[in-house]
């Protein structure tokens, strides 16, 4: 089961901390493309947050082409295959700088990184 | 004299209902629930289920009371002023007994106010209808309503004379399909009471029996009033009265399973362990 907590205490924002989780959850793959998330109310009230909380949450991981809402067929996540291919790539670019910055934060060099890179797939 | 007899046994019979409603939930109620939704007797929440039975019960009754009531206004009036006792005997004050179960079921549902348990921590799965009651239910309700729908065209198209009648069952069925989406979506956005556990078995299951409750009611609604749909166009095809007739009777039995007797094990596939 996949769970998420939004932590009152922290000095990261409710709606940063979802957004944060589900695009992770969405990144690592645990989520197949299509798959419905919860309702803005659902979650909402799962969490004890306000429902504007999560709508803003799911507005910026549609921004991000994480997710699509799909009017009364609730929020899914974006199948990557359907995005066109200019948007693929920018997406890819974007992960990859993420990934290099990284690599690079903890002193590994280019080959090491795209063996690492590599040994993931 | 007549008059006065039926007025009393009427309202006898709308008491003994509210009476009914508003009794205790027994030992064998709950064990039968337990049973029906697959929860352990040994850890289902004994008073939480109780009460939630119980106040569930209590709103079907009386709406389906005041229902009665309403149906039976042409009693009532006539006893008061003779005159104007026909007017209160329509198609919707006919239909008001099975409009008062769909929406005590709905309104059961409504009112209940739920926090969860723990804070700040939620199951990412989308809730759908479907993990508290058979989806073909749905087709089944929106089948009929296109019927009665169909039938009130017909029947206005044909300029029959009743065609109103067919436009009063019409707007019954319509009511059921707006009272079952309510209620629904109510009992899917609700917050879970727990995220796994006993607690979330039993808060499932209240779920599952509120929604066939709801889903039952709304089936007899649509039934009856597609069967009231359907009757002006007996004329022509002597058929349809059979139709009308097993539509009637077909809703009301439907009811009576879905509501009581169907068992349903109440739960998100990815939530329930394998």
């Amino acid at each position: 089961m996949i769970t998420i907590s939004i932590d009152n205490t922290s000095p990261v924002p409710p709606f940063e901390q979802l957004r944060g989780q589900v695009a992770e959850i969405i990144r690592s793959g645990r989520f197949q493309p299509g798959a419905r998330l919860p309702t803005v109310r659902q979650l909402a009230g799962d969490l004890g947050i306000a429902p504007n909380t999560v709508a803003r949450a799911y507005k910026a991981l549609e921004v991000e082409k994480l997710v699509q809402a799909r009017g009364r067929h609730g929020t899914r996540v974006v199948d990557s295959s359907d995005l066109p291919k200019t948007r693929r790539a920018d997406l890819l670019a974007e992960a990859a700088k993420r990934y290099v910055s990284e690599a690079r934060r903890l002193g590994a060099d280019i080959d090491e990184a795209l063996e690492a890179a590599r040994r993931a797939t | 004299m007549g008059d006065w007899i039926q007025a009393a046994v009427f309202t006898l019979f709308v008491l003994a209902l509210v009476w009914a409603g508003t009794r205790p939930v027994s030992p064998s109620e709950l064990s039968r629930f337990a049973g029906r939704f697959s929860l352990s007797v040994d850890t289902m929440d004994f008073g939480l289920v109780s009460a939630r039975l119980r106040r569930s019960r209590k709103l079907r009754s009386v709406a389906v009371a005041v229902g009665f009531t309403v149906g039976a206004l042409p009693v009532y009036v006539n006893l008061i002023d003779r005159e104007s006792a026909s007017s209160f005997s329509n198609f919707f004050t006919s239909q008001a007994w099975l409009i008062g179960a769909a929406f005590g079921a709905m309104m059961a549902e409504l009112l209940v106010v739920q926090r969860p348990t723990r804070q700040g921590k939620a199951a990412l799965i989308a809730r759908r209808p479907g993990d508290y009651v058979a989806t073909g239910w749905f087709k089944l309700v929106a089948f009929l309503t296109l019927v009665a729908v169909a039938a009130t065209m017909t029947a206005a198209v044909s300029r029959n004379p009743l065609w109103g009648r067919s436009l009063a069952g019409a707007a019954g069925a319509v009511i059921a399909v707006a009272l079952i989406w309510l209620g629904l979506r109510t009992i899917t956005d609700r917050p879970l009471l727990a995220l796994d556990g006993p607690l979330r078995d039993t808060d499932e299951a209240l779920r599952a029996y509120g929604a066939h409750h709801l889903v039952g009611a709304g089936i007899a609604l649509t039934g009856g009033a597609t069967s009231i749909a359907l009757s002006p166009l007996t004329d022509p095809v002597p058929l349809v009265e059979w139709i009308t007739l097993f539509c009637w009777l077909g809703s009301l039995g439907l009811w009576r399973a879905i509501a009581f007797d169907l068992p349903w094990r109440a739960g998100h596939p990815m939530m329930v362990p394998p």
